[in-house]
């Protein structure tokens, strides 16, 4: 029932009161009240109000079972705001989903391969799970260095969904559900390098993913941390990088070294350092006296990674996303307004576009 | 051109290729314009070269707006039960809402540019209630080409193989 499914979202999902709807979308607060006590029914207009502050489309209030989206969602550092997390999680959730519609919209490939690499025990120790990221690393094909490949094989091999967003103070989320897949959330705000390794650490949550209520939350996250480091810094792709730059008269790497090795590997600084740390086994107190030094230099490589960053032009939406809504759009499977929706775009902006202008011929590739 | 008994619903699209061709004051003239209240409240402008130009549509007294409730909705999502009305924006599902809702008590038609609309009413034998901005306007307009009568047929016949082969099954 609709009223039902109005206060379940407003007092159970995000903890509003009347009024706090009554200032978000201009509908009374004995009107809301109406509404969720089945006294008076919302118009088309107000459910769709609603539906945009609750993130979920209107069909959400008719559906008759309560559908799980990514019932369960697993957050990096989570929110302590129980609104703002709420806000996040549901902004989330309904980009999974809409991922999701594309691809059958479209009738594209769906996840199939990727669920196949979940392990079926969960590691006892670190270096089991440094086993599982040579493992991964190797069957994911991630080459030698495996932070230049992990996104786009992630994303267009098997179709794990990786969305940039503001999150606020929290680095990444993941979830993962039958029925939208594997997905994933980086800060927008971090660097490349940053979101890279948190990329990573989320992808070791998705391959444990049955175990997510059964271990310790920080004997996930530490492992998290070992199995990217693994899996992002190869031992012998570090041992022949730092060859590479090692002074032989001095056997010292500068400071520009060290910067250049870790844009090889696509990881920030002092993700590297630890992996150095582990692989030559160097002192603890000494790796941090060293990026204790590394961090005084922080506003000039920040000034260097945002700059990256904003040459990068950092999409919100895969690629993926973008390429299937289009596709839809083209073969009829949604309508224009709907697709400037899931693309959070202006409807002028998809009509300047002309996108019919070529028809829908076909191209027919023989192979010979 | 149609009758002018008949009531058009103009979906958001049509509405800003009116204005961006300066057809809309000759449309709302010539036909029974109706629009649905989230597209009244929602379409506020269009782009030309980057730039936005207004679009008020809160005066629109030759233009009638009409809205659904949440049973209208209902009825409509059970009529179409095959279909996935999380294809369409809200302000489209609410005139077609309107449009089955109504269709046999008056003679009533929906224009709009979009593929998946004409598909439905192609599906369900039903092209008598849809028509293009082509259609509605002087034959000198150009349009671009989703606005045509030829691309409404096309994606009609889509909709109408589409149900043929939805009955083999």
């Amino acid at each position: 029932m609709i009223s039902k499914k109005l206060k379940i979202f407003r007092e159970s999902v995000f903890k509003y009161t009347l009024k706090d709807v009554e200032q978000k979308t201009g509908i009374g607060q004995s009107s809301l009240s109406d509404f969720e006590n089945d006294k008076r029914e919302p118009s088309i207009h107000q459910l769709s109000v609603l539906a945009k502050l609750y993130n979920v489309p209107v069909s959400r209030f008719f559906q008759d079972t309560d559908e799980l989206v990514c019932d369960l969602v697993l957050w990096r550092e989570e929110p302590s705001d129980t609104t703002l997390k709420a806000e996040l999680e549901t902004k989330f959730k309904k980009l999974c989903k809409q991922y999701r519609n594309l691809e059958i919209w479209t009738k594209s490939p769906l996840e199939k391969d990727f669920v196949s690499f979940f392990l079926k025990s969960f590691p006892n120790d670190e270096e089991n799970v440094r086993f599982q990221a040579r493992n991964i690393r190797h069957k994911l094909g991630l080459g030698k260095y495996p932070g230049k490949s992990l996104f786009r094989i992630l994303e267009e091999k098997y179709f794990v969904k990786i969305f940039n967003l503001d999150l606020r103070s929290s680095s990444a989320v993941c979830c993962h559900s039958n029925e939208v897949g594997s997905a994933i959330a980086l800060n927008v705000t971090n660097s490349m390098y940053r979101r890279n390794f948190d990329l990573a650490h989320e992808l070791f949550h998705l391959l444990t993913w049955s175990f997510v209520n059964k271990q310790q939350k920080d004997v996930m996250e530490e492992y998290a941390d070992v199995f990217a480091s693994e899996l992002l810094m190869p031992k012998d792709s570090i041992m022949e990088s730092v060859d590479d730059f090692l002074r032989k008269d001095s056997k010292k790497l500068s400071f520009n070294d060290i910067v250049s090795i870790s844009r090889r590997f696509v990881v920030s600084i002092e993700a590297l350092m630890w992996r150095i740390r582990k692989v030559y086994n160097v002192d603890f107190e000494h790796t941090k006296e060293i990026i204790g030094k590394i961090k005084k230099y922080a506003c000039e490589i920040k000034v260097k990674q945002n700059t990256e960053q904003n040459m990068g032009g950092l999409n919100k939406f895969p690629e993926r996303y973008v390429n299937l809504a289009f596709e839809a759009l083209k073969i009829g499977e949604i309508s224009t307004k709907q697709c400037a929706n899931y693309l959070e775009r202006n409807i002028s902006d998809l009509l300047e576009m002309n996108l019919w202008s070529g028809g829908d011929s076909k191209i027919d590739i023989s192979f010979v | 051109m149609i009758p002018k008994l008949t009531l058009v619903l103009c979906d958001t699209c049509v509405i800003i290729k009116a204005f961006r061709t300066n057809s809309w004051k000759l449309l709302i003239k010539e036909h029974n314009i109706v629009i649905s209240e989230i597209i009244k409240k929602e379409t506020k402008y269009y782009k030309v070269s980057g730039k936005e130009q207004k679009i008020d549509l809160s005066n629109c007294d030759n233009a009638r707006c009409i809205s659904q409730t949440s049973s209208d909705l209902s009825a409509f999502r059970v009529a179409f039960n095959y279909f996935n009305i999380d294809k369409l924006d809200d302000g489209e599902t609410e005139l077609l809402s309107y449009l089955y809702n109504n269709k046999d008590t008056q003679n009533i038609q929906i224009c709009s540019e979009d593929a998946v609309v004409f598909k439905i009413l192609g599906r369900r034998l039903e092209s008598n209630l849809c028509v293009s901005l082509e259609e509605l306007l002087p034959k000198n307009k150009k349009l671009l080409r989703q606005f045509t009568k030829k691309f409404k047929i096309k994606e009609l016949q889509k909709g109408l193989m589409e149900s043929k082969e939805l009955q083999k099954i």
